[in-house]
């Protein structure tokens, strides 16, 4: 019996603590931390919470570990962040790649692993090494070296085992798994190449990207239509509740709170982290794979910005900003910029 | 000889300050004129060097090293120059002064949280209208850069 107390004990332990226990244990070359809106040089033994990133330049590198469970390898030029989320078994740790190549190695922690997005999938895990590709274009590529991995996008979720690997494109289905066997996999090359056709059409990449953003966005107002609900249901018990109080008296209010009011308040916490989570990885989004865009393109046409084809990616540029704009930036504040 | 040696301390610690980098220094025009020349060198390196991160090119802020490293490259890649005859005209922080990049939430917050006091608007001519830079501090000769937009409309 004491046995059983001991394991449930751990296992709690394990799943409120799994985001705030990652550390740096190797550094190699100059890496950033971005924590609460602030850039730090990172240094071995340097803590990690959830919401903070690490930052690779293009060389250097880093390995993190979580309660010696888990390792995690940050490759060069790569932006790797951990965020959390309301999951439908409580708070739930995200490893997210904003751009670059991370891999992972997990141990097992009673059946509990972080869940791994990138901007265009978010993947379910169990007993797992994989490596997670995020291309400057939004595109994800997942290889799986052991265990089980469940890789959804837009709704469809495309199961991999060993040896097994799939790609996804930002605001599309899964792609066909392949085969890894026999298959070099380079994060330079796939990114060089995704990146070229990139801006080979960049209309059309724009569009997915913009689709990509929606899908946060929908993520977002559905959250929020929620919340507002919530709150005018709140707002309606507590004027019950008040009229209890005055007329039944303090127990009979006692009763009335914990049975009608506190269960609308423990729904809000969790609707709000999701609507950060969804709106600081619509940020991400923004900054790293759409800004990149803009800014390449700014560069390629500085001599020629009357130029059809660029006026015209302007444009839609600008739509896609308004968006965000209008939908993600009221949850966002002055420490996410 | 207490004299000579006052001297030699003093041009030590002169040349020891000139070295250090600062972000708060209001840039004078001769720094300017330096940097547009740095630029117009096509030292991507020193460049990115003389990049204040995050760095902010009209509305999009630029968070990586090595963005804004791709991005000078870029630029120089593309044959793009600034005119170095001294022509431009510099204007200190006003309260509207983000509004060159952006009229956005990320700009504001930018500009209220990452650019100095000391910070100053230069308005160049470049090969297709007139660009803002945004330069504040000193390091060595060169200010720092903290934003860059155009062609002004």
């Amino acid at each position: 019996m004491k046995k059983i107390f001991l394991i449930i004990f751990i296992a709690i332990i394990a799943i409120t603590t799994y985001g705030q226990n990652t550390s740096l244990v190797y550094v190699d070359g100059w890496v950033d931390i971005r924590s609460a809106g602030e850039l730090f040089e990172a240094f071995p033994g340097d803590s990690l919470r959830a919401g903070d990133s690490v930052i690779t330049g293009s060389d250097s590198y880093a390995e993190l570990e979580q309660k010696n469970l888990s390792s995690i390898f940050v490759e060069p030029d790569s932006i790797f962040t951990i965020r959390e989320m309301e999951g439908s078994s409580g708070k739930e740790t995200v490893l997210s790649t904003t751009v670059g190549s991370v891999s992972f190695k997990f141990g097992k922690l009673f059946g509990i692993e972080p869940i791994i997005a990138t901007p265009s999938m978010v993947a379910g895990i169990r007993g797992t090494e994989l490596t997670v590709y995020a291309g400057e274009d939004g595109s994800t590529l997942i290889a799986v070296d052991s265990g089980l991995v469940t890789v959804e996008s837009q709704g469809v979720s495309v199961d991999l085992v060993k040896d097994e690997g799939v790609e996804v494109l930002p605001g599309e289905v899964p792609g066909e798994k392949f085969s890894l066997l026999g298959r070099e996999m380079d994060f330079a090359s796939w990114n060089a190449e995704k990146y070229e056709s990139l801006i080979a059409d960049p209309e059309t990449g724009l569009k997915h990207m913009g689709n990509q953003l929606d899908g946060f966005i929908t993520e977002i107002v559905i959250l929020d239509n929620l919340l507002t609900e919530l709150k005018m249901e709140k707002e309606y018990i507590k004027k019950e509740w008040q009229k209890i109080l005055d007329e039944q008296g303090k127990e009979q209010g006692k009763a009335f709170f914990n049975k009608n009011v506190h269960p609308l308040d423990l729904k809000t916490g969790p609707l709000f982290l999701n609507i950060r989570y969804y709106s600081l990885s619509s940020l991400s989004f923004r900054r790293f794979i759409l800004g990149g865009l803009y800014l390449d393109m700014k560069a390629r046409y500085i001599m020629d910005v009357n130029n059809n084809e660029y006026q015209k990616f302007l444009s839609m540029y600008e739509d896609v900003m308004n968006s965000f704009e209008e939908s993600v930036v009221p949850f966002l504040d002055a420490n996410d910029i | 000889m207490k004299k000579i040696a006052n001297v030699i301390i003093s041009i030590v610690i002169l040349l020891v300050l000139s070295s250090c980098a600062t972000m708060k220094a209001v840039p004078k025009d001769r720094a300017i004129a330096k940097f547009i020349e740095l630029y117009n060198s096509g030292d991507t390196v020193r460049m990115t060097e003389m990049t204040s991160i995050p760095m902010l090119i009209d509305g999009e802020i630029v968070a990586r090293n090595t963005d804004a490293d791709f991005f000078w490259n870029s630029l120089a890649k593309a044959g793009f120059t600034l005119d170095g005859s001294e022509s431009f005209t510099v204007e200190p922080l006003g309260a509207n002064s983000s509004l060159v990049f952006g009229d956005t939430m990320e700009v504001g917050t930018f500009f209220a949280k990452y650019v100095p006091e000391t910070a100053v608007l230069v308005r160049v001519k470049g090969p297709v209208g007139d660009f803002i830079l945004l330069l504040s501090g000193r390091k060595g000769p060169y200010p720092f850069i903290f934003g860059f937009t155009g062609p002004l409309l």
